[in-house]
């Protein structure tokens, strides 16, 4: 289970970034003072931090400069849109950069990115009776390996990693296919319809109307 | 053309004319001297000869013990007298009247003679000069005609002019080496000088190159020469008077940035909560009972918060555009109003307001802004007190001027809070300010409506020992019902 270190002075921010991570099945700490934060870092051994720029105590910044020869992916949460501050940030090490207001989705999306970067992301899935080893690039369902395409094959790693939530078409291009792809959605429902016939997902892997796909798990 | 060029070359034409036409009018003027000294000195030695020549007849006649001569006898002497003559520097000739050299000698000479000057000469009838050239020589000659017994005779001298023109040729020669020397050192002087006095103007000119380059702290030094330093102190002035001026619109600008970068944080921060929780709600299957009210709640918070963000915001920004209506108020009825206004908020927070009339005292103020002020305030100072903690509003006379009071035992700010405390956006305590709905700009509003009416903002605190808010609002000269623009 990954962890990942939430520093933000904002109640409500806070409070959303934890609700996210949770729901994302992360673990987390939160850290409201920027003062206290390189001490939790280290003690906690983070496997990825989220640090707001502007903190009471020690800023961004500062804290990264503290922290850097742990080596921790940092991703910068700021307000600033300026470019200077940003390369700043990049500069100093951290991993990526987020600009507030964000999406929730598009901070696990980021979060994603850097933790696989780095070899911290989980490699092995698990739903119900299916077993997805990215290393590995194995699937199997029961006792079964089964043939997937490698698009296909990543459609459903995508779904594992966001049981429970509702992903749309738009992210799931973005994601397996990259920014670049020109073709329409319905790729994605071409090879959502492929997935669930090959793995038995009718039911679970669920359509959400006006919204797009959700692989649902049972519990309550 | 440079300037220095232009004035050297003007110095160094002029002085080089005059000089130049100074010695030639003085050459000019000392070789005619010379030729007219020659030439009077010529005829006298001409007359010289026709009187000798007129004496020895005389004598001769008297020795004779005749009355006239006779021809051969005068031709006698004159031949006696101008072979006498021939060994000086000028030449005797004497002629008949048939214009033939007398005793043959002289032919040499009367060759010299040009035909025009000896017909001249005998048609004058008297003494005449002339300068001729021959063969490289300058030769003055002078004629006069006379009569010896009774017959006419021309005596011609013939005087070697040359060294006169010479002379003159090596003294031209001598001017012409001069003036070129001079003009040299002239030049080479002349330009030194000129080049050395405008050294300023170059400097003068490199400084402002470099000041309007941006380089505004740049001073030029100080110069001797009385237009220089004029020059260069003026300029110094206003290159004092850019940089403040630069400095203060920086400031200006820095002043507007830190407002807009602050606004937009204090925009972004709520709706980051909003946005997030909201999809949340929307993207995630099974959400209980409890999750569903929390993170709506949130929203609902952080909407509110937006609001009297937006609300503040309004307030603040119509106040640079208002029209303040002055009217003479009474500062009880004021107190009043404000008690009434801000006791609910007080009851709530359990902190006493105590409230100390001001008797018979009256004040000119826009009675509404003045009252959302003192509102403020109140309700900054409860904010800011525990429950049980008091707050006082109080107002006093002083010279000239009524003092409004603030006071409260709240947390008090330290000297670092105190510097920042009136700028936009700015909580000491970020998380009380924010439980009790506030987004920074009370104090920045307060501070805008006490500027608008000509008043003072005084803020006195220290940790933990409470804080004092005084508004010094000094006696309006003129009438009542004044209205002011800003």
């Amino acid at each position: 289970m990954q962890k990942i270190l939430i520093v933000e002075d904002d109640e409500g921010i806070s409070r959303m970034l934890e609700a996210t991570l949770q729901m994302a099945k992360y673990q987390c700490g939160i850290c409201r003072d920027g003062s206290f934060a390189p001490e939790e870092i280290r003690e906690g051994r983070y496997d990825l931090v989220l640090l707001d720029v502007m903190l009471p105590g020690l800023d961004g910044f500062q804290i990264m400069e503290q922290v850097q020869e742990l080596d921790t992916p940092v991703i910068f949460l700021t307000a600033k849109e300026n470019v200077m501050d940003k390369v700043k940030g990049l500069r100093m090490g951290a991993e990526d950069y987020i600009t507030k207001p964000f999406e929730p989705m598009e901070l696990l999306a980021r979060i994603e990115v850097v933790l696989r970067r780095r070899n911290k992301g989980r490699t092995k899935f698990v739903y119900e009776d299916i077993q997805v080893d990215l290393e590995r690039h194995q699937v199997r369902k029961g006792d079964q390996e089964v043939a997937l395409t490698p698009k296909e094959f990543d459609v459903l790693v995508f779904f594992l990693q966001h049981q429970d939530i509702a992903v749309t078409r738009e992210q799931l291009l973005a994601s397996v296919w990259g920014y670049e792809f020109e073709g329409e959605s319905r790729t994605v429902d071409i090879h959502v319809q492929q997935l669930r016939r090959k793995m038995q997902l009718q039911g679970k892997l669920v359509t959400i109307p006006k919204l797009g796909y959700r692989l649902e798990s049972r519990q309550p | 053309m440079k300037l220095w060029q232009r004035i050297f070359f003007c110095a160094f034409l002029l002085t080089l004319l005059a000089v130049d036409v100074t010695m030639i009018v003085t050459l000019n003027l000392n070789f005619r001297t010379t030729v007219e000294r020659e030439t009077d000195r010529a005829a006298i030695q001409n007359a010289y000869y026709t009187e000798t020549l007129r004496s020895e007849v005389v004598y001769r006649r008297l020795q004779e013990g005749r009355l006239r001569l006779q021809a051969d006898q005068v031709e006698e002497i004159i031949g006696e007298m101008v072979q006498n003559q021939q060994a000086g520097t000028d030449r005797l000739v004497v002629c008949s009247s048939d214009g033939e050299p007398v005793g043959g000698e002289g032919r040499q000479e009367l060759a010299m003679l040009p035909e025009e000057f000896r017909s001249s000469v005998q048609a004058a009838d008297s003494m005449l000069s002339m300068i001729v050239e021959r063969d490289g020589k300058s030769y003055m000659l002078t004629g006069s005609p006379t009569e010896l017994e009774t017959e006419a005779y021309t005596v011609y001298t013939v005087s070697d002019v040359t060294a006169i023109y010479r002379g003159l040729e090596q003294q031209l020669q001598f001017s012409r080496i001069a003036s070129l020397v001079f003009a040299g050192l002239t030049g080479g002087v002349l330009i030194l000088v000129v080049l050395r006095l405008l050294r300023p103007l170059n400097q003068i000119n490199a400084g402002l190159g470099r000041i309007a380059g941006g380089d505004y702290g740049l001073r030029l030094p100080d110069y001797r020469s009385p237009e220089f330093h004029e020059l260069s102190g003026n300029i110094n002035r206003m290159s004092a008077s850019i940089e403040k001026n630069v400095e203060e619109v920086q400031g200006l600008a820095d002043e507007r940035q830190r407002f807009v970068d602050n606004f937009a944080h204090e925009m972004k921060t709520p709706l980051t909560s909003v946005m997030g929780f909201a999809d949340l709600m929307r993207i995630q299957k099974d959400m209980d009972e409890k999750k569903r009210r929390e993170y709506a709640g949130i929203i609902l918070d952080q909407t509110r918060r937006l609001q009297i963000l937006s609300a503040k915001m309004l307030q603040l920004s119509s106040l640079h555009h208002v029209s303040l209506e002055f009217r003479r108020t009474e500062i009880n009825k004021m107190f009043f109003s404000v008690y009434k206004t801000v006791l609910p908020l007080m009851v709530s927070r359990k902190v006493h307001l105590k409230v100390e009339p001001a008797h018979g005292g009256a004040v000119d103020v826009d009675p509404e802004l003045f009252e959302l002020l003192l509102s403020n305030l109140v309700d900054n100072a409860g904010k800011a007190s525990e429950a049980g903690k008091t707050v006082r509003l109080r107002a006093e006379r002083r010279e000239e001027a009524w003092v409004f009071h603030v006071e409260d035992q709240g947390v008090g700010m330290s000297e670092e809070e105190l510097r920042h405390v009136l700028e936009p956006f700015y909580m000491a305590d970020k998380s009380r300010s924010r439980r009790s709905g506030g987004v920074g700009l009370g104090l920045s509003l307060c501070a805008r409506i006490v500027e608008l009416h000509g008043g003072e903002l005084k803020i006195d605190s220290r940790p933990g020992e409470g804080t004092r808010v005084t508004v010094v609002l000094k006696d309006r000269k003129g009438g009542d019902d004044d209205e002011q623009e800003k």
